[in-house]
């Protein structure tokens, strides 16, 4: 699978033209596609691929940052390190809206030795940098440096998943569970064969979960 | 269905979670059709 998907993507940057291709962007897990989950091998061998096309890696640790995959972030549980990456809700733990950027030196040392007005980061929002939420992100990292999160999302993430495992070998409406750290999907589906489910069966597997008291979507 | 509990979650409030989940399955046997 990794090696198909490296393909794929070395593929459109012949076809697009490597110097054409400023950036290539990603969640370290896909979260809201559906927790998508790629092979160990897929980062490290991403890194590699964009770095022999000297294209940039982004890390989008929006979702998997600060400890939500089991390591502080998604990338760097793949032993990736990206040039950039973006943060958001686990740096204040949603106590306070905040996002944030970081750079690497290779990103920095380009802005800094280019001094025309190209080479100026020129853009700023009217709350950047807001106190409140920089106290917020301070506060809550304390506390999950404090606490050691990422390892705690490790432990009971695969403990989770394997109690998720246990039940779908049960029930033949489930046909995929997988996660990573903290992060699940169970595949609901009419049966293994014939996934994936049809409208009616999501919209009556939500009811019934519903009156059995736990919410689906 | 996708899930993603708080990170300071024990292992009693896993155990929590996964006792509601199964009781979910447990009561979606069948056609949900139906």
């Amino acid at each position: 699978m990794s090696r198909l998907c490296l393909a794929a993507v070395e593929d459109e940057i012949l076809f697009q033209g490597a110097d054409t291709i400023a950036a290539f962007i990603a969640e370290p897990v896909l979260g809201a596609g559906g927790v998508i989950v790629p092979p160990a091998d897929y980062w490290p061998k991403l890194r590699q691929l964009l770095d022999r096309h000297n294209i940039l890696l982004i890390a989008d640790e929006v979702v998997t940052g600060f400890g939500r995959s089991g390591a502080w972030f998604g990338s760097r549980g793949w032993g990736v390190k990206p040039d950039i990456m973006c943060f958001a809700k686990a740096i204040t733990s949603g106590y306070f809206p905040m996002g944030a950027v970081t750079l690497n030196a290779r990103i920095e040392t380009a802005f800094k030795n280019n001094a025309d007005t190209m080479g100026i980061i020129s853009h700023g929002y009217t709350y950047t940098g807001h106190p409140v939420g920089c106290a917020a992100a301070l506060a809550c990292l304390a506390e999950t440096t404090r606490l050691n999160l990422p390892a705690n999302a490790a432990t009971e993430g695969d403990y989770l998943l394997g109690r998720c495992r246990t039940l779908a070998e049960k029930h033949e409406t489930i046909g995929n569970v997988r996660g990573k750290g903290l992060m699940f999907a169970m595949e609901l589906v009419c049966d293994r064969s014939a996934r994936p489910m049809s409208r009616s069966w999501a919209t009556g597997s939500s009811k019934r979960a519903r009156w059995c008291g736990s919410s689906a979507r | 269905m996708v899930f993603s509990p708080p990170l300071v979650i024990t292992r009693a409030q896993s155990d929590e979670i996964m006792a509601a989940v199964t009781t979910a399955f447990e009561g979606m046997r069948g056609d949900p059709r139906q």
